[in-house]
């Protein structure tokens, strides 16, 4: 079914001839493989006159079946796509009966070939002009459906405009046609087969001694129809295996198609459900409240509904699961006439695994912090003298401990504040703020370490003073320490380290410089690289966890800014990184960055 | 076990203080259930002057309230049964124990627990790994006065 969408795509952006015949065989296939799918025959009518309505951008599609006395009956399968405008000509025709010769279907019924009406206004031989007039219709064709050389029902479709015949067109249906004739004739026959089965089945229990060839023949049916459902099943387990479930609607929300996966998992039957409202039918709820489906279509007009976005479908049978949806939206014909294709995924599984994820991050914090807040504080106290005097020895040892601690528990932090962004947890406060004022902040907060080098920051901005910008405070200024904080740590005593901060035309521009090691060439590609430390680094500073530029990385990106630098072998780092100037994206999160 | 053991030793240690009471000595109830921390509490808080009762669960913390209200509670969040943030409840329905500051000292940091931990009436909220064990002194200090 996936094909109708590729076809009518390849119709609304159909430029050539050479595409348009592309066209018309994949109508072909595709007329095949839906009334193969089906399981009536009422259902194979269905879809082929919505793939070739579609396909051929035609309002109005309706089959007439031929009856035991060769005249012809309406069937209640239509394609209308405007059900309101046509109502009259529907009601018309559903009282309509005719006969060899007679009408549109008459007139095929008689020909045994499609037959091709460009303007029916004009043409005296068609009996419900006055509602045709009423609802504009203008150009019609009809055509049969060959099952063992009779005729056994007519399709007819109509358009609003006066159409020129479409020869090639016509070649096509044609065969539609006979291709449709020999599925209903394989679908009477295995009907018919089951009925005989059933017969036999009665005659055998009558006549058990007497009936083996009643036997063999029982047996022969008995695998035919075997096969034939073998190749059914296998063409439906092919559709179902495909997972993911595929709606289309028209723009009233009324079921065009679905396949099997959506079928299983919203609990409906096609048979049923089609040209039926998909509002009555699923139900979409955003947690636990149920929302309208226009709303639940603003999400997924944006392309993609993810599972952070926390919908649920909800079936008539009462079942309730989480989806992920990716939608695309094709137009054919004039500008209202739109489809949605709807493809979901059920997402039970995902869900728990991010939930187990998630109780794993909050047990693994727990339980890596308590043993090493017991390490910290009794290092902590034994410096303090509080277990008695220390020997110079002794206290060196116990220091060595404790930096070492500290070092863990802030490395533990940081995996976790990589844990959580990674995992899309966070939440994001923007609020309108001046991105000097944070930077101040943050000094303040780097204050003694600043100090125990004897180090001094100059802030330069442009222009003074900076256009507010929405930012979570906490979320920029985790990244400007980490900057800041490395500036301080690789570069000597009594440095300059200079901030610049610049308001471009759509982005603001962060910088942090220092005269420190620098980064060596040879390894400025594995620098955000998750603990990571370069040669050099490694030398000046034992100490350090190898995260703080992968966690601004990640912070970074993830509010659609940049990060990088420039440095070289012979020292002197800068550091970039830029905020989008209509600043960061408000995110509903169940954590704050702070650890 | 552990927890029932502990009781009554300080139950002892409460009637042979009493004397230290009269002398206006402050007292934290400790409820936490590392015995590490409790003796790093007990070791630093004692040294401060302080008397410090300990309760590894929520069932041994309410004898203790119910005897002689405390001047400063300090709650860890993850107990054996019933949980630091139903003891706080607890603690702050109570006519006779709801002006007792309560600090919670825990290893959980997620924003929704110290939200949820503030709400409940909370004075403070503390993540130990990432507080110097003078720091808790200082302010436990604080809520004295």
């Amino acid at each position: 079914m996936f094909k109708l969408k590729k076809a009518i795509t390849g119709f609304a952006e159909r430029r050539g001839e050479s595409q348009y015949t592309q066209g018309l065989n994949n109508l072909l296939q595709i007329s095949a493989i839906s009334a193969n799918e089906s399981k009536t025959v009422e259902e194979a009518f269905q879809l082929v006159l919505n793939a070739v309505c579609l396909f051929m951008d035609w309002p109005i599609g309706h089959v007439y079946l031929v009856n035991e006395r060769n005249s012809l009956d309406p069937s209640d399968i239509w394609y209308i796509s405007n059900r309101e405008k046509f109502r009259n000509f529907y009601e018309m025709t559903m009282k309509t009966v005719f006969v060899i010769g007679e009408g549109l279907p008459g007139r095929v019924l008689g020909l045994g070939k499609p037959a091709w009406i460009e303007d029916i206004t004009k043409d005296f031989n068609f009996f419900r002009s006055r509602s045709v007039e009423e609802a504009g219709l203008k150009a019609a064709f009809g055509l049969p459906v060959l099952s063992d050389n009779k005729i056994i029902a007519v399709m007819e479709f109509f358009n609003e405009k006066v159409i020129k015949p479409d020869y090639y067109f016509l070649g096509v249906a044609n065969q539609i046609g006979a291709q449709l004739g020999r599925i209903v004739e394989k679908k009477i026959f295995s009907d018919k087969l089951s009925r005989q089965i059933e017969e036999l089945e009665v005659l055998n229990e009558d006549a058990k001694r007497t009936s083996k060839i009643v036997f063999n023949i029982f047996d022969d049916l008995l695998a035919i129809q075997r096969n034939l459902k073998d190749e059914k099943n296998k063409t439906q387990k092919i559709v179902s295996a495909m997972g993911s479930g595929l709606l289309v609607v028209d723009e009233n929300f009324q079921l065009l198609m679905m396949n099997n996966s959506a079928e299983i998992l919203l609990d409906v039957n096609l048979n049923k459900a089609i040209n039926l409202d998909i509002r009555e039918t699923v139900f979409v709820y955003k947690r636990k409240e149920n929302i309208s489906w226009e709303a639940f279509e603003d999400m997924f007009k944006k392309g993609s509904v993810r599972l952070e976005d926390d919908i649920f479908f909800g079936t008539a049978s009462g079942k309730i699961f989480p989806v992920t949806v990716n939608a695309s939206y094709t137009t054919y014909g004039k500008k209202e006439n739109s489809i949605k294709i709807i493809i979901f995924q059920d997402a039970s599984v995902e869900k728990k695994f991010n939930e187990s994820r998630e109780n794993f991050i909050s047990t693994a914090s727990h339980q890596l912090r308590t043993p090493l807040t017991s390490l910290r504080w009794f290092s902590e106290m034994l410096l303090d003298g509080d277990a008695g005097e220390l020997t110079k020895e002794q206290g060196d040892f116990i220091s060595n401990i404790h930096q070492s601690v500290e070092r863990m528990v802030a490395v533990v932090n940081l995996l976790l504040q990589i844990a959580r962004v990674e995992a899309g947890r966070v939440m994001i406060e923007p609020e309108a703020s001046d991105l000097k004022e944070i930077t101040k902040n943050i000094i303040s907060v780097v204050d003694s370490a600043l100090k125990s080098k004897n180090q001094r920051i100059e802030i330069i901005v442009d222009p003074e003073p900076l256009p507010k910008i929405f930012l979570d405070k906490d979320m920029i200024g985790q990244v400007i320490q980490n900057l800041i904080s490395n500036a301080i740590r690789y570069s000597s005593q009594d440095d300059l380290l200079k901030i610049k901060i610049l308001a471009r035309d759509n982005l603001m521009e962060f910088s942090v410089r220092d005269r420190g090691i620098g980064i060596p060439k040879n390894q400025q590609d594995k620098i955000f690289e998750k603990f990571f430390r370069a040669d050099n680094a490694l030398k000046a500073v034992p100490e350090g966890s190898g995260l703080g530029l992968s966690l601004a990385k990640l912070l970074v990106e993830g509010w659609g800014g940049k990060i990088w630098f420039e440095s070289s072998d012979a020292g002197g780092t800068v550091f970039y990184f830029t905020v989008p100037m209509s600043g960061m994206k408000k995110q509903k999160g169940e954590v704050k960055l702070a650890v | 076990m552990i927890g029932t053991r502990r009781i009554r030793m300080y139950n002892i240690k409460i009637m042979m203080e009493s004397t230290d009471k009269k002398e206006n000595k402050k007292t934290i109830l400790v409820i936490e259930d590392d015995l590490f921390l409790v003796k790093a509490y007990q070791t630093k808080f004692e040294k401060e002057g302080v008397i410090v009762l300990i309760a590894t669960d929520g069932r041994s913390a309410e004898s203790f309230l119910e005897k002689d209200p405390p001047d400063v509670v300090l709650l860890d969040l993850m107990l054996p049964g019933i949980d630091g943030f139903d003891i706080l409840s607890a603690i702050k329905q109570n006519e006779k124990w709801k002006n007792v500051p309560v600090i919670i000292l825990t290893n959980l940091g997620q924003e929704q627990d110290k939200k949820r931990g503030l709400d409940l009436g909370a004075s403070d909220y503390i993540v130990k790994a990432n507080t110097k064990i003078n720091d808790i002194v200082e302010k436990v200090k604080f809520y004295f006065k």
